[in-house]
C-alpha cells in the first residue's frame, strides 16, 4: 500500500515537472510574438508618426530585402551552419545586374534574362561553397566568409570603380510600384516566404533540415544523403542572396558593391530573434518572419526617433547576443566553441 | 635486405608524420621563397633595402593581430572582431592624443584589453558561440568607431606629431614598430609555452571535456585568450594611427580576414589544438609579401581581396581533416 502511494507520488511529480517544462517551451515559443506586440505598442506611444498608413508602407518596404535574406539564412541556421557570404555575394549580384540590364555604362540590354543569369550564377556559387564546406570538411562560416571577400573583390572589379546607373524602365516600375497598397518588392519577398514555408512544411527536404540540425549522426545512419541536403541548403541561401542583391539594385538604382554591406547582419538578427536556435533543429521560417518584423520595427522606430544610423548596427549586435544568450542557457554542460 | 626495408619504412613514416603535422607550415615557407623569387624577377626593387623596410613596417600591425587571433584559434574558437577593435582604437588614439598626451597610448592599450575581455566573458559566461559573439561585437565597435569619428577619417593636428616620432625610428632596415611587435610576439610565446594558462589553450582545443576533467581552468584560459587577441588588435590600431597620422574608422576592416589567413597558413588548425605563436610569423611574412609584391608590380587593389579570400580557402582545405568520416563540421 505504502509503495503504491510512493509510486503515484513519483508519477504525480513527474507529470508536474513535464507540465512545467512544456509551459516553459510554450512561453519561449510565443515570446517573439509577445515582443513584437509590445514593440508595436511602445513605438506607437513613443515615436511620433509610427502608427500611420504611410509609415506602415515604409515598414513593409524596409522589410522586403531583410525577409528574403532571412528566408535563405533560416534553412542554413536550421541545419546548424551559417552563411556569411551575403555581403560579398549580394553586392556581386547587384553590381553585375546593373551591368547586364539597360544602363549608362555599357551597351548591354539583356533585360529580364540578365536578372535570371545573375541569380543562376549566384546560386551556382552557393552550390560551390556548399560543396567546399561538405567535401572539404571546412567550417561553413569560414568558407562563406572567404567567399564573401572574394565575390566583393569581383564585384568591384566588374565595374572597375565606376558604378553603372540603371536605366531599365522595368526597375523603376518595380521600385515605385505598389499592388493593393503594398510595394511590389514586398510582394516578391512574400512569395519567397511562401515558397520557403512550403519547402519547410510540405517536403522531405524540410523534414531533413530539422533532423540534421537536431542530430546529424542519427540522420546519417538512416542512410539519408546529408551532403546533398546541405549543398541544397547553401544553394537556396545563395538564391535568396542573389534575389536580395537584385532587389537592392532595384531600390538604389546603381550597381555598387555597397548593396551587400549590412544585409547579412540584420538577417541573422531576424532569424535569431525569431527563435531559431543557432545550434540548429529548432525554429522555422514563420519565426523568421516575426523576427524580421521585430528588427524592421526597431530600425524604423530608431529612425523616427532620430537616432544615428551607425547606432542601429550596434543595437542589432546587442539584440543578437541577448537573444542567443537567452536561448542557449538551458544546456549548460554543452561545449560551445 | 629486411633491414633496408625497415629503413625505408622508417623514412616513409617520417614523411607521413611531416605530411600530417607540418604540411601547411612547409608549404608556406616554400611559397614564401617562390613568391619572393617571382616578385623579384618581375621587379628587382622588391628586394631593395627600402622595400624590405616597407615590408617589415607593414608586417608589424598584422603580426600583432595574428598572434592575438592565434591564441583564440588554439581554443577552436574564433575572433571576428579584431579588425573593428583595431579601427576603433586608431580613432580613439587620434581623439585622445591632443587631450591626454602620451598617456593615451596606455588608455588605448587598455581599451583593446577590455574589448577582448568583453568577447571572452560573452563567450564563456553567456555561452554564446564565439563567432556570433565576436560578429556582434565587431558590429558594435565598428559602429562606435564610425560614431566617434563622425563617419570620416580624422587627421592628427601637427602639435601632437612629436608624440608620433617613434613610428619613424629604425635600426638599419628594421623599423622600431617591427621590433615592438616582435617583443609582443615573444611575450605571447612565453605565455603560450611557459604559463599554465597558456598551455591550457591547446589543451582546450584538443579536447575540452578532458581538459575540464583534469581540472584546468577553462573559463579563465578562454577569457585570457580573448583578452590577448584584444590587446593585439588594440596595439595594431595604435600602429595604424601612428603610421598614417590619422584615425580612419574602417582601417582594420580587411585585416580581420588577413590575420586569420596568416594564422592558418602558419599551421594553426581552425578546429583548435594545434599551432605555434612563433611560427605565425611565417604566415604574416607570406601575406605581407604578397600584398606588398602586388603593389610593387602594380596589381589592381580589388584583386587583393580576391587573392586573400582564395588563400584562406586553400589554406584551410590543406589543413582540414577530411579522412575522419565521423567528424561533424557545422
Amino acid at each position: 500500500m505504502n509503495t503504491q502511494n510512493g509510486k503515484s507520488q513519483i508519477a504525480l511529480e513527474f507529470s508536474q515537472e513535464m507540465e512545467r517544462i512544456n509551459r516553459k517551451t510554450r512561453l519561449i515559443n510565443t515570446m517573439p510574438l509577445i515582443i513584437l506586440f509590445v514593440l508595436v505598442f511602445i513605438m506607437s506611444v513613443v515615436a511620433e508618426g509610427f502608427f500611420s498608413l504611410y509609415n506602415f508602407q515604409t515598414i513593409l518596404s524596409q522589410l522586403s530585402i531583410m525577409l528574403v535574406m532571412s528566408m535563405g539564412l533560416t534553412f542554413v541556421i536550421l541545419i546548424g551552419s551559417i552563411d556569411l557570404s551575403g555581403e560579398g555575394l549580394g553586392g556581386f549580384a547587384g553590381a553585375v545586374t546593373s551591368l547586364l540590364v539597360l544602363n549608362g555604362k555599357n551597351t548591354n540590354n539583356f533585360g529580364i534574362w540578365g536578372i535570371l543569369f545573375v541569380i543562376v550564377a549566384v546560386t551556382l556559387i552557393g552550390i560551390l561553397s556548399g560543396v567546399i564546406h561538405v567535401k572539404g570538411k571546412m567550417p561553413s562560416f569560414m568558407v562563406t566568409y572567404s567567399i564573401s571577400s572574394i565575390m566583393a573583390g569581383f564585384a568591384v572589379l566588374s565595374y572597375k570603380g565606376q558604378p553603372a546607373m540603371i536605366k531599365y524602365p522595368f526597375f523603376t516600375q518595380l521600385s515605385q510600384g505598389t499592388f493593393i497598397g503594398i510595394p511590389i518588392l514586398t510582394w516578391i519577398s512574400i512569395i519567397v516566404f511562401c515558397i520557403a514555408y512550403i519547402l519547410q512544411t510540405r517536403t522531405k527536404f524540410g523534414t531533413y533540415l530539422f533532423a540534421i540540425g537536431d542530430n546529424e549522426n542519427i540522420v546519417r545512419n538512416t542512410g539519408i544523403n546529408i551532403d546533398l541536403v546541405k549543398v541544397k541548403v547553401f544553394a537556396w541561401s545563395a538564391f535568396c542572396i542573389g534575389l536580395a542583391g537584385v532587389m537592392g539594385a532595384v531600390r538604389i538604382g546603381r550597381g555598387v558593391v555597397d548593396i551587400g554591406v549590412g544585409i547579412v547582419f540584420p538577417a541573422i538578427t531576424a532569424v535569431v530573434v525569431g527563435g531559431t536556435s543557432l545550434s540548429g533543429g529548432k525554429g522555422g521560417v514563420v519565426n523568421s518572419l516575426i523576427g524580421a518584423l521585430i528588427v524592421t520595427i526597431i530600425n524604423n522606430g530608431l529612425i523616427l526617433l532620430g537616432v544615428s544610423t551607425y547606432i542601429q548596427a550596434a543595437v542589432q549586435g546587442i539584440i543578437i547576443i541577448a537573444a542567443v544568450a537567452l536561448s542557449v542557457e538551458h544546456d549548460r554542460k554543452g561545449i560551445c566553441k | 635486405m629486411s633491414n633496408n626495408k625497415r629503413n625505408l619504412k622508417g623514412v616513409k613514416t617520417l614523411f607521413t608524420k611531416i605530411n600530417k603535422n607540418d604540411i601547411s607550415t612547409i608549404l608556406t615557407v616554400v611559397s614564401l621563397i617562390l613568391i619572393v623569387i617571382i616578385f623579384t624577377s618581375i621587379n628587382p626593387r622588391f628586394l631593395s633595402l627600402y622595400n624590405i623596410k616597407n615590408i617589415l613596417l607593414d608586417c608589424a600591425p598584422l603580426l600583432l593581430m595574428t598572434i592575438g587571433v592565434s591564441c583564440v584559434l588554439f581554443l577552436g574558437s574564433i575572433d571576428l572582431s579584431n579588425g573593428a577593435v583595431a579601427s576603433c582604437s586608431a580613432v580613439m588614439l587620434t581623439i585622445m592624443l591632443p587631450k591626454f598626451g602620451a598617456v593615451s597610448f596606455v588608455y588605448v592599450f587598455f581599451y583593446g584589453a577590455i574589448a577582448g575581455l568583453i568577447n571572452g566573458v560573452l563567450h564563456t559566461k553567456l555561452k554564446v558561440p564565439s563567432f556570433i559573439a565576436t560578429l556582434c561585437t565587431q558590429s558594435i565597435w565598428q559602429s562606435i568607431a564610425l560614431l566617434i569619428a563622425g563617419g570620416q577619417p580624422l587627421s592628427m593636428t601637427p602639435d601632437v606629431w612629436p608624440l608620433l616620432k617613434w613610428g619613424k625610428f629604425s635600426i638599419g632596415p628594421i623599423p622600431f614598430m617591427f621590433i615592438i611587435s616582435i617583443i609582443f610576439m615573444g611575450i605571447f610565446a612565453v605565455i603560450q609555452f611557459k604559463t599554465p594558462t597558456g598551455r591550457t589553450f591547446l589543451a582546450i582545443g584538443c579536447n575540452e571535456r578532458a581538459a575540464r576533467l583534469i581540472g584546468l581552468k577553462i573559463s579563465f584560459s578562454k577569457i585570457t585568450a580573448f583578452t590577448l587577441s584584444g590587446i593585439g588588435a588594440g596595439v595594431a590600431g595604435i600602429f595604424f594611427a601612428v603610421k598614417l597620422k590619422s584615425g580612419i574608422p574602417t582601417v582594420g576592416e580587411q585585416y580581420n580576414l588577413m590575420s586569420i589567413a596568416a594564422a592558418v597558413l602558419s599551421g594553426v588548425l581552425l578546429t583548435g589544438g594545434k599551432g605555434n605563436i612563433l611560427l605565425t610569423f611565417v604566415g604574416v611574412a607570406l601575406i605581407t609579401a604578397i600584398q606588398n609584391g602586388m603593389n610593387v608590380i602594380a596589381v589592381d587593389g580589388f584583386w587583393q581581396k580576391i587573392v586573400f579570400g582564395l588563400i584562406v580557402v586553400v589554406a584551410i582545405y590543406i589543413n582540414s581533416d577530411r579522412k575522419n568520416f565521423k567528424l561533424i563540421v557545422k
